[in-house]
């Protein structure tokens, strides 16, 4: 009788263990970050291309994953390029155009993950008074643009696809907070901007405004970018900061309510505005070939417009860092290698 | 619960999760087939974006118009492919892959016309060869973008399929196993319940029975619950406790009938011993006076009181033979066969008659019916041996199986076995009486004897060849 009870213990046993395997086995190891919070500086663009970063901070995501993060609003892509290179930060949010136009001159940063897309964020807004119904109208105009962004290549773009010629349009540099006010005052007569100034010169314009968008000539690819000395001497903070941006742009797609509410405060926006454009914005982080199209791209433009000196394409494999998405979001990282 | 019903709910749980089981099994074969359908569409529609770029690049090259045409039909089939496709994916996350997918479509097939008709308006001359040139750029760059990312929307449709699958198989694999587990911690409890009744209660049952076949019919098996082996149990009890009324009615029948047997037989004495006496006084005093015939009617009754006499004898030995305590003590059962046939030997002078006894025979019981036992055998021995020219009587001891038998042989007539079951009947004879005489109730009393002593008694015999009687007693110590 004894061995039997025994038996059946053993029995229980094996089972209660074989259970306790066949869990951890199926769920995985528990990763938590270990040890005291990493110091990052991270430069973001309060504007909607930025909203992983908005939604990772509200949510306390960075945090969560061991980052003490020091987080430095601008309000473009390049002012926040320009945050990382001059050291002031060691991350940066920002397009493709900014990103390239610093690696051009020199600097040593990283592309580390792509963290949206969109072909209708960056558009022209025109206003009609001024006779402008279609793309050709523009010549003859003032355009408005602020220089070394993507709303300068997206306009050189939109004006070749459309087959004008630069020297019939006559372009304005703008800072990204004047475009609205110069185009609703007059002082261009279109501007090429991004969101939330694009929906806001054209609610502000309202039936006297339009938009032209430009699929088939630009496709806007905003990046987490950083310095090549702290991503290189960092590999662990980077891998934190791209799993907290990975848990933001989960939360985005399971509730982009409660996203574009969180994105709509942090960048002063009406919720409801915001509501309207979300569709444009692609949240992903990811490293896709077409990134290095979108570069060598841009550095093409740059060069033959001679808005660099330097006239050799660099070779952007050796400014993107994949090892951080190769190990946080493995499936994310498409760059043929 | 009784054991019927949880043999019962056993099945029943074996049969519901097996049923489950098949279930989830039939389920994950429908998600294996929608899983292979997906994988179908996405390799289909990788195949035909990888022609797509193959004749746009070719295109591109030399500009003829074979390959345009190719171009626009492989975007025509990429349409049906993605109608196949809005019915096969359905989440919302795959939709909205489908959705970036048709975007993409829709963006290259402009950039395509815009391609085209950028080249036909340089080959025109209705556009500058430089500006021509710059849109190219523009839009090859546009389309070569629009194509990665169609290719990566193109391999994460097929990865969802992929997924889908290893989702469904996870799902399969743990619902089986959950229920497996069910099944076999269900079974395995109710199988230990059955285990514990039978090793513990059938136990029980089994050293009850035990005691009361060993003869104490005042004992009672304990019992607890309500199932099939209580009621066994309870049905036993009683059943004992009728043995145990039907035993004392019995006991006291056979004392009675005893009691009766005895006083009769005792009583017979008297009268028969007067009747013998007074007929024997009568051939004596007036035997010249009788005439012949008188006198031989004298001796028949003088004859068959004397045997009559036996018989009362005979009955009073086989009353007395269970009648009385036992008195076990250790018997010499060599010395006291040996004393037996040196009596019989001295009595009946006139035969030579052999006889062995294996020395050292010893068993537990009363003296005094164990002799009467011996006697009665040892007696028929030498009597059924009459008639042998070399008579032997042997005594000895022989195992057979587990039991350990005392083995009394003889070398006389025998008998045929097929009578053997009236063998020990009172007054059931094998032999006619003027060939061998006797009662016929010796051997009635010898196994009487041996059964108050827990024994048994057998006879293997042949005509002609003699007969053995094998017993048993309780062996010293």
């Amino acid at each position: 009788m004894k061995r039997k009870i025994a038996l059946s213990w053993i029995i229980v046993s094996i089972s209660v263990v074989t259970c306790g395997l066949a869990i951890v086995s199926c769920e995985g190891k528990l990763d938590r970050p270990a040890g005291p919070p990493e110091k990052v500086t991270l430069a973001y663009t309060t504007n909607p291309n930025s909203a992983l970063v908005q939604v990772a901070l509200k949510k306390g995501y960075f945090a969560a994953e061991g980052i003490d993060i020091v987080a430095q609003p601008h309000l473009y892509g390049k002012a926040a390029v320009a945050a990382l290179v001059e050291g002031k930060a060691d991350l940066a949010t920002a397009a493709e155009t900014p990103f390239i136009f610093a690696v051009m001159k020199g600097s040593k940063i990283f592309a580390v993950a792509t963290i949206q897309t969109a072909t209708k964020d960056t558009a022209i807004v025109v206003r009609k008074d001024r006779g402008i119904n279609n793309p050709q109208d523009l010549k003859g105009h003032k355009v408005g643009v602020t220089f070394g962004t993507s709303g300068e290549f997206f306009l050189s773009s939109f004006l070749t696809v459309n087959a004008i010629e630069q020297k019939n349009i006559t372009i304005v540099d703008l800072q990204p907070e004047q475009t609205v006010d110069a185009l609703l005052k007059g002082e261009v007569d279109a501007v090429s901007a991004w969101n939330p100034n694009v929906i806001l010169a054209q609610k502000k314009l309202g039936n006297n405004g339009a938009i032209f968008y430009g699929e088939t000539a630009f496709t806007e690819t905003f990046c987490l970018t950083g310095n090549q000395d702290f991503v290189r001497k960092n590999p662990g903070a980077i891998k934190k900061v791209l799993k907290a941006l990975v848990r933001a742009e989960k939360f985005v797609k399971q509730d982009p309510a409660a996203a574009q509410t969180i994105v709509a405060e942090i960048i002063g926006m009406d919720v409801a505005l915001l509501a309207d454009i979300w569709p444009v914005f692609n949240y992903s982080v990811e490293l896709e070939q077409s990134l290095l199209v979108t570069l060598d791209d841009v550095t093409r433009w740059a060069m033959r417009t001679k808005l660099v000196k330097e006239k050799k394409m660099p070779n952007y494999l050796d400014f993107i860092y994949m090892d951080g998405l190769a190990e946080v979001k493995p499936e994310a990282l498409r760059i043929i290698r | 619960m009784n054991i019927k019903r949880k043999l019962y709910a056993n099945m029943i749980i074996s049969t519901i999760i097996m049923l489950v089981i098949a279930l989830v099994l039939y389920g994950s074969y429908h998600q294996l087939q929608d899983a292979n359908r997906k994988q179908a569409i996405a390799t289909e529609l990788l195949r035909n974006i990888y022609e797509r770029v193959s004749l746009r690049d070719e295109y591109l090259l030399y500009r003829e118009e074979r390959a345009k045409i190719q171009w626009q039909r492989k975007n025509a089939e990429r349409i049906n492919i993605l109608s196949q496709a809005d019915e096969i994916f359905q989440s919302p996350a795959d939709k909205n892959m489908l959705l970036e997918i048709r975007e993409n479509q829709k963006i290259s097939e402009q950039i395509f016309s815009e391609i085209v008709e950028n080249h036909r308006l340089a080959t025109s001359g209705e556009r500058a060869a430089t500006l021509a040139r710059h849109i190219e750029d523009r839009l090859v760059s546009q389309i070569l973008l629009q194509s990665y990312n169609l290719l990566t929307n193109a391999f994460r449709l097929q990865e969802t399929s992929f997924l889908s699958l290893a989702a469904a198989q996870k799902r399969a694999i743990w619902i089986v196993f959950v229920f497996m587990l069910v099944m076999f911690g269900m079974t395995a409890g109710n199988s230990l319940s059955i285990d514990r009744i039978i090793a513990k209660r059938i136990g029980k049952l089994q050293e009850g029975t035990r005691i009361i076949g060993e003869g104490n019919l005042d004992y009672r098996i304990a019992h607890e619950g309500t199932d099939e082996l209580t009621e066994l149990t309870l049905s036993f009890n009683d059943a004992t406790e009728k043995l145990k009324r039907h035993r004392v009615q019995l006991e006291a029948a056979n004392q009675e009938l005893d009691s009766f047997a005895y006083a009769v037989a005792h009583d017979l004495r008297a009268p028969l011993r007067a009747m013998s006496g007074f007929s024997q006084a009568l051939l004596e005093d007036y035997g010249g006076e009788l005439k012949d015939d008188a006198r031989v009617y004298l001796d028949h009754i003088i004859m068959a009181s004397k045997r009559m006499g036996d018989l009362v004898e005979g009955l009073l030995i086989l009353s007395r033979s269970t009648r009385g305590e036992l008195k076990y003590s250790v018997i010499d059962l060599s010395a006291q066969a040996s004393q037996i046939l040196n009596d019989l030997a001295m009595g009946d002078t006139a035969r030579k008659v052999e006889w062995r006894v294996q020395p050292g025979l010893t068993a537990l019981g009363d003296i005094r019916m164990i002799e009467v036992v011996l006697r009665n055998l040892l007696e028929n021995a030498w009597k059924f041996t009459s008639h042998t020219v070399a008579p032997l009587i042997r005594l000895f001891a022989e195992p057979k199986g587990e039991e350990h038998f005392f083995c009394i042989a003889d070398n006389g007539v025998g008998f045929d076995m097929r009578h053997a079951e009236h063998l020990f009947k009172p007054f059931q004879r094998l032999h006619r009486q003027d060939e061998f005489p006797g009662t016929g109730i010796g051997l009635a009393t010898v196994q009487r004897i041996l059964h108050r002593h827990n024994g048994t008694i057998h006879a293997i015999a042949a005509p002609g060849k003699g007969a053995t009687f094998y017993f048993s007693l309780p062996l010293q110590g």
